[in-house]
């Protein structure tokens, strides 16, 4: 419900606002006066923000589990911006394109994860929570610097399109950005549903897990690669967005509890819900200026992350 | 033989000596085997080899008299159910939704619970005590009811073979009591239990058979009279004790400093 409103709010504004009565008769019909722009700009671009944020939002909530730590987030463990790194060369080197800019995100995606494992897994056998998300932070910073490097050294025509892909937001929005959205994001998504179950039980330890008959190594592999797979896809249609999977998994695990069959569907709504409210806002606060989405969802996620982190210390 | 390992040694990648070298154990129906020995012996890596946790680098191990390798993970999870030592997580489970995940072996990831998964869950919470605590939160719990409610969840995986690693570590006297006399109960009942325990006075109480380990390896088999040896346990543990008889059971003591050797009437 709450996700359908937030819908008609993102369909709404703009920089030119719409009536309800005017935006129903434009959904009803294609002869209707603001047809053109509901229909082929506003509708793909809200429904595009709703998938990229449930997918976000499911990406968080899967890597909390996985990693045991509710402050995990594909921006906080580095996933983002390692994809973001490989997006950013491939469209500096002109391998872009509607379908490899997700690919090479995938790659890089996969990579920094790869890398954030590593390094916390230096201390001791034994993947530190803590350390995770630190290792996560460092990997962000490392794939940050290497991003403005890039930028730096690319050519003036390249730099501007990466650059604007590099703020983020759904303004190049489409309904072929959204159908080669759901083509990267169907499988892993569907994947990670079907592994409720086995997320409870990562979220109790590798021990307890495999003791209750749970082949962990196979759930964790898949939980990467999908998590993987999810982030790279969006943010190779948004930039880098963070904190979606921070915001919509703690909302709701005190309303619903921590089993992953109930709190999935709902997270990914409520992602969606937030990230097409934070798009409306970016659209509509400076207008006719569009502020990035990701600094919306930020201007959220940040301080709810200090809230957390304090409870999570005490 | 539910459980028959043979030489079974566990040596972890990178390091100097093996973890567990060459240990034997057999486990059948019905019987409460302890496993003790000092901290940092290997009973820990045992139990894990034993399980299939770790791969064995030499022996064998075999459940229900087959080789614990080709088994998959459900498969060992409906004969065999652990207690591990340690368990934290991050999210609020009701005590219940925690029962409930020892039918994971039986459910899969996807089919819903039936109405005798449902009926295992509430005996499984009935037999450990903790029926009245299942609307409860977990982190809310005390240590004994957390252990308790970590022996319902085993308990829903109707095993046969029950294997409890440290249970009583952080309780106290009343706590731990109560769990011996639940593990004791379980085992009159026909299950099977392995415990490793610091305590070996209760274990030589409650025990058919002990292990003593050291140093990864057997250092003493058998019954609760041949293993507790004032001698041996002394040489074990690195601290001299000597062992008393209270009514039947060997009972372990162990020497002051100052005080030298006691004596008991």
């Amino acid at each position: 419900m709450l996700a359908l409103a937030a819908c008609l709010v993102g369909l709404a504004v703009g920089a030119t606002p719409l009536p309800l009565d005017v935006l129903f008769a434009a959904l009803g019909s294609p002869e209707a006066p603001a047809a053109d722009i509901v229909r082929n700009i506003r509708l793909p671009r809200v429904l595009l923000a709703l998938v990229v944020g449930g997918s976000l939002a499911v990406t968080g909530t899967a890597l909390q589990a996985l990693v045991r730590n509710p402050l995990a987030d594909p921006y906080l463990l580095g996933i983002s911006g390692g994809a973001g790194l490989a997006a950013v060369v491939a469209i500096a080197l002109g391998l872009g394109g509607v379908w490899g800019v997700p690919a090479a995100a995938f790659v890089g995606g996969l990579g920094a994860i790869a890398l954030v494992y590593r390094l916390s897994s230096v201390a001791g056998r034994r993947l530190d929570p803590h350390v995770l998300v630190l290792a996560g932070v460092v990997v962000s910073a490392f794939t940050g610097a290497l991003i403005s490097a890039v930028l730096t050294l690319s050519p003036a025509e390249q730099l501007r399109n990466a650059f604007l892909w590099l703020l983020g937001g759904f303004s190049g929005s489409s309904w072929r950005t959204l159908g080669v959205f759901l083509v990267y994001a169907s499988l892993p998504l569907l994947a990670l549903f079907a592994a409720a179950r086995p997320l409870d039980l990562l979220s109790l330890g590798e021990e307890p897990a495999q003791s209750l008959g749970l082949d962990a190594p196979r759930a964790r592999r898949v939980v990467y690669l999908a998590t993987s797979l999810l982030t790279a896809a969006s943010v190779a249609v948004c930039g880098v967005v963070g904190f979606v999977g921070l915001v919509a998994p703690h909302a709701l695990r005190g309303l619903l509890g921590p089993s992953h069959r109930r709190l999935l569907p709902a997270v990914f709504l409520a992602g969606g819900g937030f990230l097409v409210l934070a798009d409306a806002l970016a659209r509509t606060v400076v207008r006719p200026i569009e502020l990035p989405v990701g600094v919306v969802t930020a201007l959220v996620g940040v301080p709810l992350f200090a809230v957390m982190l304090r409870k999570a210390l005490r | 033989m539910i459980l028959d390992a043979r030489d079974a040694t566990v040596h972890y990648p990178g390091m100097p000596a093996p973890a567990v070298a060459g240990v034997d154990l057999t486990l059948g129906p019905g019987e409460l085997v302890a496993v003790v020995g000092p901290n940092g012996c290997g009973k820990t890596s045992l139990v894990r080899g034993l399980l299939g946790l770790v791969p064995l680098r030499a022996g064998q191990v075999t459940l229900d008299g087959r080789a614990i390798g080709t088994w998959r993970r459900e498969e060992v999870a409906r004969l065999v159910a652990l207690v591990p030592q340690r368990e934290e997580t991050p999210f609020s489970w009701r005590v219940e939704e925690m029962v409930r995940f020892g039918r994971y072996a039986r459910l899969g990831p996807l089919s819903p619970m039936t109405a005798g998964d449902r009926a295992a869950v509430d005996r499984a919470l009935a037999r450990s005590d903790v029926t009245a605590l299942r609307r409860r939160a977990v982190e809310t719990l005390s240590g004994g009811e957390w252990q308790r409610v970590r022996i319902a969840r085993a308990l829903a995986q109707e095993p046969e073979l029950l294997v409890l690693d440290e249970p009583t570590s952080s309780l106290d006297l009343g706590h731990e009591m109560e769990l011996f006399e639940l593990v004791a109960a379980l085992v009159r009942d026909g299950l099977s239990a392995l415990v490793v325990t610091h305590d070996l006075n209760l274990a030589a109480r409650y025990s058919g058979r002990m292990l003593v380990i050291d140093g990864g390896r057997v250092a003493a088999a058998g019954t609760p009279e041949a293993v507790m040896q004032p001698e041996l346990l002394s040489r074990v543990f690195r601290w001299p004790v000597g062992v008393v008889s209270l009514e039947g059971a060997p009972h372990v003591v162990p020497e002051g400093r100052e005080t030298g050797p006691r004596h008991y009437s």
